[in-house]
């Protein structure tokens, strides 16, 4: 089924004149450049600027801890960056939780938010007219946005500790509960914590599909009491509770049901206390293989044998351990092609005394741990990280790194060195020699102390930097604005016809100054978030991006040329780039 | 008050009260009936007749069970004859009787730690830092526990302290830049560590722990030459060194000579065939040297002893929540079994059943650690 489209004389004239129409990033008025005019503490100079107050969000994450010290506060909560009315501007989705799932349905529990995007910088909260105010979602963890029914529009997956919800966007500003006919409620094995999810293709039907990860079997009236060492009550170990649970997967019929497929796509003996879900075709044969980031049990590679089954090759391809041969405590995922090798490598984030860990790809399908060359290791050891994003902040054509970070332990001071609980966030400079470094001195406002958990990445407005959303637990949520970017880009969104209207799993490679970057469309990644799913390349210095390559989900292959940079295109299956014309 | 206003009055009540006052002092004055007993031990110990020794310090307990210098010696004495689950009772004797602050639960930490009794150790050296908060061996002491407890910012707080009071003492200096290594300082580790061999270069230790600072920095020439440099040095002097020789052969694998880094992940399996870390280097390394089937066997070792690994420490946890619980305890030392560490199995079995009393499962388990352990280990010190 695989096509291949040569550029041809009209594809060329097409072309050029999308170059010389395509969206310029001057934008609305712009919001603060400075650290500090936000309302949030300043901090050094640097590429980053908290830029909440002015934006309008006013969102605080609550994650129920009452001094029970219930396991599952430790994990709440993602965010999504999601244009839910398709303007052209993301909207932003902040997950809440509020009091853990022991406490007494009738117990009020404060609405996730939904912000919508007004242009010049600021939102308008549409919590209650959106309809997301009035639903009954329980103790939230995740958001994965896809639109599953292909009408346009992205819904909403959110997932938590007691049952999930589907949010079918009704294209008029409003969204509508369909878990139930959907049949995605997860909460027919009784009581389940589900954490990250994430939509993908992996049967090419053209729907969206939804893997959705597990953590453990959690039991709130047998929470048992655990301290740590210096004997401060505080969480137990996830290792106080067994590797009973795992993700499940289910199948989009296309007529708005899922059908549960864990047991019949091999699923239903895989075994982890999951906590990040990524869709990535890592072997690049055509089908999504997951990746899950496991906390204390060994990660988890599902590797697509054609739609038809999965088989767990995480240890045999190098992915599941650490470094040091350890198990490691993963908890957010992403994926990039950081050294333009064509294949995307892996990182994983994971608790503090265990660096993040970043899985290279080789090629082929292999992968050999770099996390001590890469630097990575030395910058990340203390820090304890769930949401993390590749993005290229300075727009030089290489992915940087930024990381979320965030104790789970309130006393941990009291018994780590060079720990703390609320932490900064890591911006890894990507050198371009394969190595990382923290770069400090760009962090700007991204240097506060902070307890993130959902991290999204996405140029919330148009201007070629991509911005930061930062869901932390039990302080306000915070927009980072960039404003350190320097070189070129441009910023592709893809519209399946074929393939599922996301294009989730799309492989688009951008060759600029010489080098062939790779990126893969994605409806959810990071830790419980989903970022901006249009897919930004940063040129440096370069004009164009010299040639673009796309491998739709349903196969298809198509190549472009010359694409301007500093631009915005809407790449439609089968159709010649054109600038995207929500992009105003 | 009138009767001490008269001379005679006051003479008289002066007679009376220092003769009360006699009456009370003269026993605490006089020697302790002991003391003969107990200075004939010390002679006796001085010319290393230790049994007689003992049992003159025994004769002195009998004959004044409140005079505390036998109990001292006694707990030294067991020490010295590697019975130091003996030797820290007398200790305890020891304190309940002293008269004086002379460290002795710095001693008695000592002992406990070396009777494994690690609770009660970091006790006893945290009691002796409330008397004299820079006495070097009790943050010595519980530094080291601190470390064993992954406790490592109060690790270092106390190996920082035994470190300056012990500059000469290998295991404090080489404690400290390890720890400081593992917890990701590798400035001070190294400032820590390289001292130690410009004083004494006969030591593998320091020269792998550089090596692992070296290996674990961004990768650059520079730092790739010295882990070389260290791990070379470490094995000249320790062959069998089993991190050393993983460590090399995952220095073998950054470097891309595969057939070096199989030799060393072979050999490290060898030296140590519980930790599964040299398992998947081996199937690493093989399947870069194309030899699939080794690849796929050591994959599969792996894969055994690391969720051996997991299970035991999971467990762990499990059981430090409930020591009483038989179940998980069995299971426990099932998993320490498996790993090669029956003594520890055993320790587990015999401190639950200490708690639960009578209970047949765990007797049955604890006869089958004893079997593992072998007859000459599994016999409990006498007192």
């Amino acid at each position: 089924m695989k096509q291949t489209r040569a550029p041809h004389i009209a594809a060329v004239v097409l072309t050029v004149l999308v170059t010389a129409l395509g969206c310029s990033s001057k934008q609305n008025p712009k919001p603060p450049t400075q650290p500090g005019k936000s309302g949030a503490s300043p901090h050094a100079p640097g590429a980053f600027v908290n830029v909440t107050a002015h934006a309008g969000i006013d969102f605080k994450l609550e994650n129920g801890e009452t001094g029970k010290y219930s396991l599952v506060s430790t994990t709440a909560s993602g965010c999504a960056f999601l244009d839910y009315n398709v303007d052209g501007l993301l909207d932003i989705l902040l997950v809440q939780a509020g009091p853990t799932p022991d406490h007494p349905a009738s117990t009020p529990r404060p609405p996730c938010k939904l912000y919508q995007n007004m242009g010049g910088g600021t939102f308008k909260d549409v919590t209650e007219s959106s309809g997301i105010g009035r639903l009954k979602q329980g103790y939230a963890i995740g958001a994965a946005v896809g639109d599953y029914d292909n009408d346009g529009y992205p819904d909403i997956y959110l997932s938590g500790c007691g049952g999930n919800h589907l949010l079918h966007n009704e294209k008029n500003g409003t969204f509508r509960d369909v878990t139930a006919s959907a049949g995605v409620g997860d909460t027919d094995k009784g009581v389940r914590w589900a954490t990250s999810s994430a939509w993908g293709d992996y049967d090419r039907d053209g729907n969206l599909d939804l893997l959705v990860g597990h953590y453990v079997k959690w039991d709130p009236k047998n929470e048992p009491k655990c301290s740590n060492s210096a004997k401060d009550r505080t969480y137990c170990s996830p290792e106080v509770y067994p590797v009973n649970e795992g993700p499940r997967l289910y199948h989009n019929e296309g007529n708005g049901k899922f059908t549960d497929t864990t047991e019949k796509m091999g699923l239903s003996k895989v075994r982890g206390r999951c906590l990040g879900v990524l869709w990535l075709d890592y072997d690049q044969d055509g089908w999504d293989d997951a990746y899950i980031a496991c906390d204390i049990s060994p990660n988890l590679l599902l590797q697509n044998r054609g739609g038809k089954r999965f088989e767990e090759v995480g240890l045999m391809v190098g992915v599941a351990y650490g470094a040091d041969a350890a198990v490691l405590s993963g908890m957010g995922i992403t994926a990039a092609d950081y050294d333009q090798t064509g294949w995307e490598s892996i990182l994983v984030t994971n608790f503090s005394g265990q660096p993040n860990s970043l899985f290279h790809a080789v090629g082929k399908g292999a992968f050999e741990d770099k996390t001590y060359e890469s630097g990575i290791g030395f910058a990340s050891l203390n820090f304890n990280a769930f949401g993390v994003e590749f993005i290229d902040y300075d727009n030089d054509g290489l992915p940087d790194l930024v990381c979320g970070n965030g104790h789970v332990d309130p006393f941990i001071e009291k018994i780590a060195p060079n720990t703390t609980y609320k932490e900064r966030k890591l911006l890894l400079r990507n050198t371009g020699n394969g190595a990382f470094v923290d770069q400090t001195a760009d962090l700007g406002d991204l240097a506060e102390p902070r307890v993130t958990r959902g991290l999204a990445a996405g140029d919330f407005d148009n201007d070629g930097g991509i911005d930061i959303l930062d869901n932390s637990q039990n302080m306000p949520a915070a927009l980072y604005r960039n404003v350190g970017r320097a070189g070129r880009f441009v910023t592709l969104r893809l519209e399946g016809t074929k393939s599922n209207r996301d294009a989730a799993g799309a492989l688009v490679w951008v060759t600029a100054n010489g080098t062939r970057s790779l990126r893969t469309v994605r409806d959810g990644s990071s830790y419980a978030s989903t970022s901006d799913r249009r897919l930004h390349f940063g040129l440096g210095e370069a004009q164009n991006a010299e040639a673009v390559e796309v491998r739709w989900p349903s196969g298809l292959r198509q190549r472009f040329t010359s694409l301007a940079g500093d631009r915005f295109y809407l790449l439609k299956e089968g159709s010649l780039p054109v600038p995207d014309p929500l992009v105003k | 008050m009138s009767c001490l206003s008269r001379p005679v009055g006051r003479t008289a009540l002066l007679v009376l009260l220092a003769g009360g006052a006699a009456i009370l002092l003269v026993p605490r004055l006089r020697s302790s009936p002991a003391e003969a007993a107990f200075k004939r031990g010390e002679q006796l110990e001085a010319i290393k007749m230790d049994p007689d020794a003992k049992s003159a310090y025994e004769e002195a307990i009998r004959k004044d069970p409140r005079y505390a210098p036998p109990y001292r010696s006694l707990a030294l004495l067991a020490d010295k004859h590697g019975a130091p689950d003996v030797s820290a009772d007398f200790w305890r004797q020891y304190i309940a009787r002293r008269k004086t602050q002379d460290h002795a639960h710095c001693f008695l930490a000592q002992v406990e730690l070396n009777a494994g009794q690690e609770v009660e150790a970091l006790r006893d050296a945290e009691l002796e830092m409330k008397s004299d908060p820079k006495c070097p061996r009790a943050n010595l002491l519980a530094g080291m526990l601190y470390t064993r407890k992954s406790q490592s910012k109060r690790a270092l707080d106390h190996l920082g302290v035994a470190a300056q009071a012990y500059p000469d003492d290998l295991e404090t200096q080489l404690t400290f830049g390890r720890v400081l290594a593992l917890t990701g300082d590798y400035r001070r580790a190294e400032e820590q560590l390289r001292p130690i061999l410009t004083k004494d270069k006969s030591h593998a230790q320091p020269y792998y722990w550089l090596a692992y600072v070296a290996m674990r920095k961004p990768s650059t020439p520079d730092t790739l030459r010295e882990a070389e440099d260290n791990l070379n040095q470490a094995l000249d002097l320790q062959p069998d060194y089993y991190e050393a020789n993983l460590e090399m052969g995952r220095l073998r694998m950054r470097q891309k000579r595969h057939a070096g880094a199989f030799s060393f992940a072979k050999r490290a399996s060898e030296l140590n065939a519980h930790d599964p870390g040299s398992y998947l280097l081996l199937a690493q390394a093989a399947d870069a040297c194309g030899k699939p089937a080794e690849a796929a066997a050591s994959r599969a070792k792996f894969k055994i002893e690391r969720d051996l690994a997991s299970e035991e420490k999971s467990l762990l946890k499990t059981y430090g929540l409930d020591t009483k619980n038989v179940d998980v305890a069995i299971r426990l030392a099932k998993a320490a079994t498996a790993r090669g560490k029956a003594e520890s199995a055993l320790a587990i079995l015999r401190m639950t059943a200490q708690q639960v009393g009578e209970n047949a499962q765990l007797a049955a388990a604890i006869v089958e650690a004893e079997a593992a352990v072998g007859p000459a280990k599994s016999v409990a010190p006498t007192r």
